[in-house]
């Protein structure tokens, strides 16, 4: 086929730049009503000491579940304090990005529970940070290509963060959120949970915290709470069909109370306004 | 104007090839803006997190074509000869060009979109395959089917 005629045909069809520049205008409005990617905290999180073993048990006790306090019980309590610390820290400009990392991981990992732990959160940092960098190549190529110049480019002050949360961390469990973030594009952040029971360096599940029903005692909390949360006359609301559906690889934190905490991700049960959703998950 | 890292570099990659694929499609410039700005801002609405730059664009060329046949539009519906007359005509400076153009238009509108992929967008199979969600046997064949017929068409305008 006259794969030139075609190609001199179709590169003469341009869109017209005024109605692009329309459409730009539009995007940022829509933009402007969904809130701006969320930066991580740079500040490190405090880690909790909890002097007596006696008084952190007896703290989850009185506040967890039943169906929780049961299943710490199950393990006896070792000497060992294991702490979540910053294991790597750089923030540093190669020229092309800043890049922040706040790397958490668990200190003095000796046990292999302990140190495969940190091997999943080193690739995980790893594997954003190349694919980060790789997005911005790509970026920058295409900007320099259209016409921008690196004087331009450089103002856009790319910045690529890697940090962490410690939502709760005792002597029996700790609960932490690794975040990573780019602050050009919103699209391929991650939040990346950890709930690891400290005894055996198994990952809690909702099941050990909550019981066989754990779906079903989730839903019913979360519907309870989406219906105290609506607005009637709200134009912006949950949206009708969501599915508050909890299963086993549903994202979830352990709060200091030792509470589950259910993470929906943005968009996924309401317009992008409201950000992401969380719905603690208190005793039946 | 204010700005957007994220909204310049999607309109700076991909600002030519929704347009030009929502004109393939509909074969109207006005028809190829609406679907245009249709696309983009269903864009910057999406939820969907892409996993890579292939994703995305695979992504862009189905929100581009599934609006193109909402709008109940299409390029067979106009005969070619109205295209001179309508303030939106393309400028053929071949005549090459008008020839293939209306031969293009005699073909159904997905025989016009793997050819416009495959031959413009310079796609493999493997990308249209996985970009339309269909088999790439599927894809082969309609393109085979597209080029026989666009020969005959050609044939036709005394090519």
């Amino acid at each position: 086929m006259q794969r030139q005629v075609y190609e001199q045909l179709y590169n003469k069809i341009k869109p017209d730049g005024s109605m692009v520049e329309k459409t730009k205008r539009d995007m940022l409005e829509q933009i402007r009503c969904m809130p701006v990617a969320e930066n991580p905290p740079l500040r490190k999180k405090r880690i909790l000491h909890i002097a007596a073993a006696a008084m952190a048990v007896l703290a989850i006790a009185v506040n967890a579940s039943p169906a929780f306090a049961s299943y710490l019980q199950r393990v006896p309590i070792l000497g060992e304090v294991v702490k979540i610390i910053s294991i790597r820290t750089y923030t540093g400009d190669d020229g092309e990005e800043e890049i922040y990392i706040n790397q958490p991981g668990i200190e003095d990992a000796h046990q292999p529970w302990a140190q495969q732990v940190n091997q999943v959160i080193q690739n995980t940092v790893d594997e954003y940070i190349a694919n980060a960098k790789h997005r911005a190549e790509e970026y920058k190529k295409a900007f320099l290509e259209t016409g921008g110049t690196m004087e331009e480019y450089a103002r856009k002050n790319i910045q690529i963060y890697v940090d962490y949360e410690i939502k709760a961390q005792n002597e029996q469990y700790v609960s932490f959120m690794l975040i990573a973030n780019e602050n050009w594009v919103n699209a391929y952040g991650i939040r990346m949970y950890f709930n690891i029971d400290l005894q055996t360096g198994q990952t809690i599940a909702l099941k050990d915290i909550l019981g066989e029903d754990f779906a079903q005692i989730c839903k019913q909390s979360i519907v309870r709470q989406v219906q105290d949360n609506t607005l009637p006359n709200s134009a912006q609301n949950y949206f009708e069909n969501a599915s508050f559906a909890v299963t086993q690889q549903t994202p979830f934190y352990i709060n200091e109370k030792g509470n589950p905490v259910i993470v929906f991700n943005r968009y996924e049960i309401a317009p992008g306004a409201f950000g992401i959703q969380e719905f603690e998950i208190t005793q039946p | 104007m204010e700005s957007n890292a994220y909204i310049d570099e999607a309109i700076e990659r991909y600002s030519d090839m929704v347009y030009q694929l929502a004109f393939s499609q509909t074969g109207s410039r006005y028809d190829a803006e609406d679907v245009y700005q249709e696309v983009f801002l269903k864009l910057v609405k999406n939820r969907t997190a892409f996993v890579s730059e292939e994703h995305r664009k695979a992504w862009l060329i189905r929100v581009t074509l599934n609006s193109c046949h909402s709008l109940w539009r299409s390029i067979c519906r106009r005969k070619a000869h109205t295209l001179e007359g309508s303030g939106q005509a393309i400028e053929f400076v071949l005549p090459e060009e008008t020839q293939l153009y209306a031969a293009l238009c005699k073909l159904p509108a997905k025989y016009r979109m793997v050819i416009h992929l495959f031959y413009y967008e310079q796609m493999s199979v493997r990308q249209i395959s996985q970009s339309l969600g269909v088999k790439e046997t599927t894809v082969r064949s309609q393109l085979m089917r597209a080029r026989n017929m666009l020969r005959v068409n050609l044939q036709e305008e005394g090519v």
